[in-house]
């Protein structure tokens, strides 16, 4: 072999080397969650209300729609709308309407809400909120996605809160028996013991006629 | 045009050497059909039961398995994780003492090849365990406390025994309870120590608060077997009828003693879905498969005296 081939070998081999040693590949999930810790829980929570949460509203689902084929087929309407976290019996799904309010109580509103020859009561929380549903209603948030699961927590609470002053209260001020409304909200239901006749929603849009 | 020629040839080669190192980078040896269980103590029956659990489910996909106690140290854990990188082990099923202590053993594993799968408690740390099983303690808490604010009537002095400090679930449980029981200015806390998850302490603690703050009408307790200790101070000193304790767990004597009303509520966590999780996972590992959610939280239902005939100790019927 002579010096031009070991010459060549060498260069080589110290070329790839390098090149070996200089790409990274990462996941895009490890990214997602280098910009949640940046931003802290809270800030994470904000941005995720404006940027993610607030355009997803357009996806709800009509709730005679939802209503009917959970009462036809449970199983699939769970399946078909929902968002479930790790493993429990919890789905989230995301309801719209439209209708008239016949009562104004300390903790809910009840809307009637008309589709065809077909009425249904709906309730709307306006009491305090502790659950997880605004957080896992997209399935855009995962546990993973955080180093401590308390910043997994923390965005919960913060979209808690920014429900809380943005839609609950300002609503809770203006309903009165009789008025008119669009509303979208948030579901929590236990998928062991389904009651199709009792759904309640956390109101996330209230837009009044 | 020669040296060209050469020069295309030796690309070519070092390019295929580099490829195979790269391959050879993600290739691994075989390693024997054999878990290791790591576990904080065995000094608590709910522990005992997420380890006996996971060995069981290892046993019964064909791995040997031994389980390792920690004694809620990290020392201790270390010495644990040391000897089961130099003795073949296939897999760990860990629960970890510490949050932010036990990460440095995760990673040791991770670098000797060895995949970690935590139960119950997490590591702070992402990209080093496998996957973590984890119990969703912040909202059973919130599940827990909402109930404790309707008992209690919204109002009255009570107290909080907290775990192990350095825990996650200590600070979760404590967090997801306060974030519900703080909206009500009339319900006070009037004392809040850390009984380290023991039963014996937590009666030691409950005594000594009792002898402060004689009128309390609450306790949370940050798990079953300090709620059984407080439970036992409250007998001594005659108070179990008017005080109303709060676990968090759902242990088998807890489970007993809300059907006795001696115990209000505890939140059931659900450890054999946990440990069998973390087996069939490793399992999974082990013929093959690499990706895994991270992080899968574990949801923890209420258990009161309305619901408690659906469940025994450490789960449902």
């Amino acid at each position: 072999m002579n010096k031009a081939w070991i010459k060549y070998i060498v260069l080589i081999a110290v070329a790839g080397l390098l090149a070996y040693n200089s790409v990274y590949i990462k996941k895009l999930d490890t990214k997602k969650e280098a910009v949640s810790t940046k931003l802290g829980p809270e800030q994470f929570g904000q941005n995720f209300w404006t940027t993610q949460f607030t355009p997803y509203l357009d996806s709800a689902v009509e709730i005679h729609v939802f209503m009917q084929q959970l009462k036809a087929d449970s199983k699939k309407a769970i399946t078909e709308y929902s968002k479930t976290q790790g493993i429990g019996s919890t789905a989230n799904i995301l309801l719209k309407g439209e209708g008239v309010i016949t009562a104004v109580n300390d903790d809910n509103v009840i809307v009637s809400v008309k589709s065809g020859d077909n009425t249904m009561n709906v309730k709307l929380n306006t009491g305090i909120y502790f659950g997880n549903a605004v957080r896992d209603v997209t399935g855009k948030i995962s546990m993973g996605d955080f180093t401590n699961t308390m910043d997994y927590n923390t965005v919960s609470s913060t979209l808690n809160k920014i429900v809380q002053t943005q839609i609950v209260q300002p609503f809770k001020t203006k309903a009165t028996k009789s008025a008119i409304l669009q509303f979208v909200g948030c579901a929590e239901i236990n998928i062991e013991q389904i009651n199709a006749d009792n759904i309640q929603l956390l109101p996330v849009q209230i837009k009044f006629k | 045009m020669k040296k060209i020629t050469r020069l295309s040839f030796l690309l070519v080669l070092c390019s295929c050497f580099i490829f195979s190192a790269c391959n050879n980078a993600g290739g691994e040896k075989k390693k024997a059909k054999k878990m290791a269980i790591v576990v904080s103590t065995l000094n608590n029956p709910w522990f005992v039961f997420l380890a006996e659990t996971a060995a069981a489910k290892a046993k019964a996909l064909g791995y040997e398995t031994k389980i390792f106690d920690s004694q809620n140290n990290t020392a201790t854990e270390t010495d644990n994780f040391e000897n089961i990188l130099v003795s073949d082990y296939c897999a760990i099923l860990f629960n970890p003492t510490d949050a932010d202590g036990s990460v440095a053993n995760v990673k040791k594993a991770k670098e000797a090849g060895v995949p970690v799968f935590c139960m119950d408690r997490e590591i702070n740390a992402k990209g080093l365990a496998t996957s973590q099983i984890l119990s969703d303690g912040y909202s059973g808490s919130v599940e827990i406390a909402k109930y404790f604010v309707e008992v209690l009537n919204k109002k009255g002095t009570y107290v909080e025994l907290l775990g192990i400090t350095g825990d996650n679930n200590t600070k979760a449980r404590s967090a997801g309870f306060h974030s519900v029981v703080d909206n009500y200015p009339e319900l006070k806390m009037v004392a809040q120590q850390s009984a380290d998850f023991d039963r014996n302490k937590g009666m030691e603690v409950m005594e000594s608060m009792l002898q402060a703050h004689p009128d309390i009408t609450g306790v949370f307790c940050g798990n079953d077997a300090m709620a059984m200790g407080a439970y036992q101070a409250l007998v001594g000193a005659g108070k179990e009828k008017t005080v109303k304790v709060f676990g968090f767990d759902g242990a088998d004597d807890a489970v007993k003693s809300i059907k006795e009303n001696k115990l209000v509520a505890t939140g059931m966590q659900f450890p054999k879905v946990m440990a069998e999780k973390a087996a069939q996972f490793a399992d999974e590992y082990y013929n093959g498969k690499r990706e895994f959610a991270e992080k899968i939280p574990v949801a923890v239902e209420l258990v009161t005296a309305k619901n408690v005939d659906n469940y025994i100790g450490y789960g449902k019927k």
